[in-house]
């Protein structure tokens, strides 16, 4: 059965105003999500995951920084929207999850009344509601006693609880996306799973759908369906989750899985991918520009290819044809 | 056996809690409350657990950068508790630490040559040839080209950055490294580079290695032995083997059990396994912690391998 598609972008660019010139810290970015569908973007700092999910909420200062493409939720265009607009689909539409919630939370307001506030732009609920409603969402949550910890403010409560509030102030308003930048990179493991655990029941349960912000492979694997990888600014791969584990296509792709240390197997030596991430400035984005990283493939790093991905099996597409040849170097193989 | 090169004996660590109008202490934090823990030479020890368990502070307080409540430091037998006698016995010397953040723990107004010189001009006293000499060594130890040796910290990666921590660790041919969290700043390439780079200087220079991660797939990478701390004591220590594949205390299943497998196939299950976990965790609490929510001392189950466990399984 079809899902119902929920954000589209197409050819998502942005650019930043820096040093007087517009460099593009993203590149011509296809990603859809669909309702009942977890999609992970993955990829390295600086790659610009979180330029995108930024895009697509709409924060990027208008003087600063130049989006072109088309983002589309539930077919209407959010490239171009005043910030009023914006505003309003901020919360209703679109629920967004941070990394840092000591940071994203107002250390001078209780709890119940911070996520009081994000119902109440709404205006749907009367106003004898709302503390029945926060506490139902505290319950959903998670947390044990909702009517104490409504009564709390943030720095009362400890890292895990955070992010459970994090995540009941994204879900206030039933969003149908649910956007989660890092949310559990602060975390302990065992707190990690609990709130990855959470996001996933929640999604299920409203039917929303989730982009999911991640460098860690481990999370992926857990919670999403479909898998976006990203590397300096473009998407060189996306591919059901399964299918991505099982037969990495891209040469990113390939490395990143092994240079990640694994708990199952014992490595000798973890794969390392030689060089660093361009600047800015230095990105070519008519080029594969991960092949500047592989020396033995230099004759194709200069090669221009089309910004398209390729679909080169059902559902999985790879940008560019290096895949095809590219191959780890002899004494790391073994 | 050989002799430990440093020896913790019922370490503990307790900050005061202060409060009220004559700002009277009323309560202690115990960040760490009764550990012992020795590390052999060439040892690596991987000291795991989640935030707030305090391994970070056992790392400090065997450098000296965290005062001691009670509980005894050894060097090669002798006692170091004071830092009198730490500077006697050469310890500031031979014990060294390498940071999580890198950016903060190098001055950002020294260059390269100057901050991987100051333990030399602190402890060796080298002439200015010898000096240069040593530096340019320890620089291509670390594989960094020999013209960033002026450079600023602000102008390396964090990769780079985290190598010049390790060389000025180096610095002194210590016999101990202390490593708090040296990769969790870092990217996945980025992470394995130092990964791979200080198992090779562990296994050429035979240093000791304790290093402390919550990370543990990084730590099963790089240590022999690990020692688990959950509320400030140990709960279980033994090779990677016994940790890995015969958990015996709770909370190191349960540790386990909630790192994300990469294994998407198996998911669902190890999702369910988690849970099941999580439940025993809830249920036999009481068999693993004492009244005061406190893990129960160590018992050796072999040779190799303790656990905070009220009985030796299948006895009585």
């Amino acid at each position: 059965m079809e899902k119902q598609l929920l954000l589209s972008g197409k050819k998502v660019t942005v650019s930043f105003m820096i040093n007087g010139d517009w460099q593009t810290a993203i590149y011509q970015v296809d990603l859809d999500i669909h309702r009942d569908e977890v999609v992970a973007l993955v990829g390295e700092s600086g790659s610009g995951k979180s330029t995108f999910a930024t895009a697509v909420m709409g924060l990027h200062k208008a003087n600063q920084s130049k989006v072109t493409g088309s983002i589309t939720l539930a077919d209407q265009e959010l490239i171009g929207l005043s910030n009023l607009e914006m505003a309003k689909l901020r919360g209703e539409k679109v629920g967004m999850i941070f990394q840092d919630p000591l940071a994203a939370l107002n250390p001078l307001m209780r709890i119940g009344d911070q996520i009081k506030e994000a119902m109440a732009m709404r205006d749907v609920y009367q106003p004898s509601e709302y503390k029945q409603r926060v506490l139902e969402l505290l319950d959903q949550v998670g947390i044990v006693n909702p009517a104490r910890t409504a009564r709390q403010f943030p720095h009362q409560l400890s890292g895990g609880m955070r992010q459970r509030i994090m995540i009941a102030l994204a879900i206030a308003n039933n969003p149908d996306l649910i956007i989660a930048d890092e949310p559990t990179t602060a975390l302990d493991v065992t707190i990690q799973a609990q709130i990855l655990d959470l996001i996933k029941r929640i999604q299920e349960k409203k039917h929303a759908g989730v982009l999911l912000i991640t460098h860690d492979l481990g999370v992926v694997a857990e919670v999403a369906d479909t898998v976006a990888v990203m590397y300096a600014g473009q998407l060189v791969e996306k591919a059901p989750v399964a299918e991505l584990f099982a037969h990495p296509k891209h040469p990113y792709t390939r490395s990143l899985l092994k240079s990640n240390p694994s708990i199952e197997q014992e490595q000798d030596d973890l794969y390392v991918i030689p060089g660093t991430v361009p600047a800015l400035a230095e990105m070519d984005h008519h080029k594969d520009l991960f092949l500047q990283r592989v020396p033995w493939m230099q004759e194709l790093a200069d090669q221009p290819i089309a910004d398209e991905l390729v679909e080169v099996a059902p559902q999985h597409f790879v940008r560019g044809e290096a895949w095809r040849t590219f191959e780890f170097p002899e004494e790391q193989v073994q | 056996m050989k002799e430990p090169i440093v020896t913790l004996k019922d370490l503990k660590v307790h900050y005061p809690i202060r409060s009220g109008f004559f700002n009277r202490v009323t309560d202690r934090v115990k960040a760490v409350d009764g550990v012992t823990l020795s590390l052999y030479p060439g040892q690596t020890l991987g000291l795991v657990g989640e935030s707030g368990s305090g391994k970070s502070t056992i790392g400090k307080t065997i450098v000296g950068l965290e005062a001691m409540t009670s509980g005894q430091l050894l060097y090669q037998g002798q006692d170091v508790s004071r830092p009198r006698q730490r500077k006697e016995k050469h310890y500031n010397r031979d014990v060294q630490m390498i940071f999580q953040d890198s950016l903060s723990s190098l001055n950002p107004r020294k260059n390269i040559y100057d901050i991987i010189a100051e333990p030399i001009r602190n402890f060796e006293r080298l002439d200015p040839v010898a000096e240069n000499k040593r530096i340019r060594e320890l620089l291509s130890i670390v594989g960094l080209p020999q013209r960033t040796l002026f450079q600023y910290p602000f102008q390396f990666s964090g990769g780079q950055r985290q190598r010049i921590g390790i060389a000025r660790a180096l610095a002194t041919n210590p016999k101990l490294i202390i490593a708090d969290e040296p990769v969790s700043a870092l990217d996945l390439s980025v992470q394995a580079q130092v990964l791979n780079f200080m198992k090779q200087i562990q296994r050429d220079l035979g240093i000791a290695f304790l290093f402390i991660s919550h990370d543990l797939g990084v730590v099963r990478h790089m240590t022999d032995d690990i020692a688990v701390m959950h509320r400030g004591r140990l709960v279980e220590t033994g090779s990677r083997t016994d940790i890995f594949d015969h958990p015996a205390h709770i909370y190191t299943q349960r540790l386990l059990a909630a790192i994300p497998s990469i294994n998407v196939a198996a998911r669902q299950t190890h999702r369910q396994q988690r849970q099941a976990i999580e439940r025993v965790f809830d249920e036999q609490y009481t068999d693993y912690y004492d009244g005061d929510g406190l893990p129960l001392p160590l018992r050796k189950l072999s040779a190799t391998h303790a656990a905070a466990i009220k009985q030796p399984e299948g006895r009585d």
